[in-house]
């Protein structure tokens, strides 16, 4: 029956696409080319999961749109492959791009924005939280596909046995990191946020910080200031005391496969990997907030993917249809989320029972975990903004947490280089920075 | 000479034209403005990318670093492909062919996927490798100094290239007379002084081609710190003028800056050859 079940609400919503096409080809003013005879055919690139099952949902829904999928291999290849076809003009007409690199990608000139009426249905049917993020400088870039809401896995099988809270606020957390290690000293509460430069962001995106500001036609760089500071403190003293994991990637893998480790701070698109790394510890994990600096719900932005239409596309119309479809119908939601290899929180919250049909739960016990992706979602602070050097503030970062891991400088000293690093990329590229 | 057309073609189209539009590239600038949401546009800027590249001093930096690195690979890169070579020819060693070909073999593994095997021989935890060297130096484990970074980048790139320098080498060996190394040992010369008095001078030739193909490939180093900074805190994004050249075009987005780099590498490396092109005739 699984089997026939898409099949029947495939063939149920091909109507519906058609109609949404013509009525999109019935608005256009802007470009030609796409009400000639035959089906468009356009291009998409993305590494995200399960990009390919949702681009032949939407080729076999409809007739007039027909999209060719291009995969990269990871997030990191994305953009050098964006700005490199662009430059060879071969760019994809639909392209993916995080919110971290969204004004990246803009001050390089390599998308166009969306026509009035996609973004006019971007304002109508997306969150604060995910418009802050594509709306910039008077214009909308791009459809949020997710909220990427930051949260805390954790195993509630070890919590439970050993009568431990999960850690709601950051003072517990180092309190329950020393109980957890008291208890079982090859085992600790996590890994350290203090390695990976998205991890950073986010605890001082859940902190309060605004590294980025834009305002009067001038940006703001304020990366190295008093939270953040104080942020790496608590971050170097859980590392210091030896109560949180502080390896590499593949290491902190193989601790977690053998259950030394009882929690895992990470977007709400982790739900879908869980299952996949780690599938003998199923409905032994279970989800919750962040812990936070207050004691009141607090989350943040981690990833969390979008869709645009490159400068060089000639088919805005088209691409704008094919993106509409992934991200603002049951349809496009439901092909990304089928058979539990993706669980992102759709942007849009009218989607998120139909994610929540989908995705098997089976791995969080059958808990709700969107319920907490929303809760999370809800306490994201609204003021974040990502700033338009985001690789050179990847790769600044990465050099500098080498220098941490080495012991060379405290983790508190670095952000002043960051900041260097990119306000010197900014004037270099005629960014104005105050 | 019609017969050397297909050479000057191809060099034409995949060396003087790539050069000619990296020369073109660097007198250029992506500019943006105010916030920089309405794209970048293209700016003369004359000589202004060389200025900023020759006054950046994680270029130069990188010049410092890939010395030390050639100072300390090329002598040891050489010297291990001779011994290996010898020993080879010796015929002290059972086994000699198969041995060249257990040589020869890391050499046909690309560079990338090099790096990527020693990244996990280099991760703590995970290695074997890091256990014997911390069991038989009683010290930790750290790639976070210059010299640590030096002798775990030479470490990969003499296992993948060495091979090849001792096929070379071999092959030169064979040429040498076979009554020149008779009348050698009826001279009462050991398989040593042969080796050191007859064989080496006689493969002079290869040993300076070697030597050349080993700079101008040295300073080319990117791929293999590439990988390993991400286990190796001494090596930063512009660890080597490649890496720079890496860096300020996808990572910076300054691609005139990053021809100019390019083209003044490509100098130096050109001068390097030069100079071992005329040491050889010494």
């Amino acid at each position: 029956m699984t089997h026939f079940a898409p099949f029947a609400r495939r063939t149920a919503l091909a109507a519906a696409v058609s109609l949404l096409v013509v009525a999109c080809s019935g608005g256009g003013d802007d470009d030609a080319g796409d009400t000639t005879d035959g089906p468009v055919t356009i291009t998409f690139m993305s590494w995200l999961r399960n990009s390919e099952a949702v681009v032949d949902a939407f080729n076999s829904s409809q007739d007039d749109i027909i999209v060719e999928f291009q995969t990269t291999p990871s997030a990191s290849d994305n953009y050098t492959t964006l700005a490199n076809s662009s430059r060879a003009g071969t760019a994809p007409d639909v392209a993916t791009v995080e919110y971290p690199f969204l004004p990246d990608v803009l001050a390089q000139g390599l998308l166009r924005p969306l026509s009035e009426d996609a973004a006019a249905q971007v304002a109508e049917e997306f969150p604060d939280a995910a418009r802050n993020l594509v709306e910039l400088g008077g214009e909308t870039w791009s459809y949020p596909l997710d909220l990427a809401a930051w949260v805390l896995y954790y195993r509630a099988d070890l919590f439970d046995a050993h009568g431990i809270e999960v850690p709601t606020t950051w003072a517990e957390y180092e309190e329950v990191a020393r109980q957890i290690k008291d208890i079982d000293p090859a085992a600790r509460i996590g890994a350290t946020t203090s390695h990976d430069p998205g991890a950073i962001a986010s605890l001082n995106w859940q902190a309060g910080a605004r590294w980025f500001t834009a305002e009067d036609d001038a940006w703001t760089v304020d990366i190295d200031n008093d939270v953040t500071r104080e942020v790496a403190e608590m971050q170097e003293r859980l590392v210091a005391e030896d109560l949180v994991w502080a390896d590499e990637d593949e290491l902190l893998g193989q601790k977690q496969a053998a259950g030394q480790t009882w929690t895992q701070l990470a977007g709400s698109w982790n739900g879908g990997y869980l299952p996949i790394n780690y599938e003998d510890q199923a409905g032994l994990w279970r989800v919750a907030l962040p812990p936070s600096f207050t004691g009141e719900p607090a989350s943040a932005g981690n990833g969390g993917a979008t869709f645009a239409v490159t400068a060089d596309s000639e088919h805005q119309q088209a691409a704008e249809a094919f993106i509409a479809w992934m991200t603002t119908t049951e349809e496009g939601i439901a092909a990304r989320v089928e058979g539990g290899a993706s669980s992102v929180l759709p942007a849009n919250p009218d989607l998120v029972p139909v994610a929540k049909d989908v995705f098997d739960t089976s791995f969080f016990g059958g808990q709700d975990i969107y319920a907490v992706a929303e809760q999370a979602a809800a306490a994201i602070p609204a003021e974040w903004t990502w700033g338009p050097a985001q690789s050179t503030m990847d790769t600044a970062f990465r050099d500098a947490i080498a220098q941490v891991k080495a012991g060379s400088i405290p983790l508190r000293d670095i952000f002043a280089s960051v900041q260097e690093s990119v306000i010197g990329n900014l004037t270099d590229r005629g960014i104005a920075v105050d | 000479m019609p017969f050397l057309a297909p050479f000057f073609l191809v060099f034409g189209v995949f060396t003087i034209l790539p050069l000619g539009y990296a020369a073109y590239l660097s007198l250029f600038s992506e500019q943006s403005s105010g916030l920089g949401f309405g794209g970048a546009r293209t700016v003369f800027v004359g000589l202004g990318n060389f200025t900023s590249v020759l006054s950046d001093a994680d270029f130069l930096g990188s010049f410092g670093i890939i010395g030390i690195y050639c100072l300390f690979y090329i002598p040891l890169m050489i010297g291990a492909a001779l011994v290996i070579t010898l020993l080879l020819d010796s015929g002290l060693a059972v086994g000699g062919r198969f041995l060249q070909l257990v040589y020869y073999l890391p050499n046909v593994v690309p560079g990338l996927i090099a790096a990527i095997i020693w990244l996990y021989l280099y991760t703590p935890g995970i290695s074997p490798l890091v256990d014997v060297v911390e069991g038989l130096s009683g010290a930790g484990w750290s790639l976070a100094s210059l010299p640590a970074s030096i002798v775990a980048v030479a470490n990969v790139t003499i296992w993948l290239h060495v091979g090849y320098n001792v096929v070379i080498f071999f092959a030169a060996l064979q040429a040498i007379p076979r009554e020149t190394l008779e009348a050698a040992r009826v001279d009462g010369a050991g398989q040593v002084r042969v080796a050191l008095s007859v064989k080496l001078p006689m493969i002079r030739g290869a040993i300076g081609i070697a030597v050349l193909m080993t700079i101008v490939g040295a300073m080319q180093l990117f791929a293999e710190p590439m990988l390993l900074s991400s286990r190796a805190p001494g090596i930063d994004s512009t660890w080597t003028p490649n890496m720079y050249v890496y860096q300020k075009a996808f990572t910076d987005h300054d691609f005139g800056v990053a021809a100019a780099a390019a083209l003044v590498f490509a100098v130096v490396i050109g001068a390097a050859s030069w100079g071992a092109t005329r040491a050889r005739r010494w």
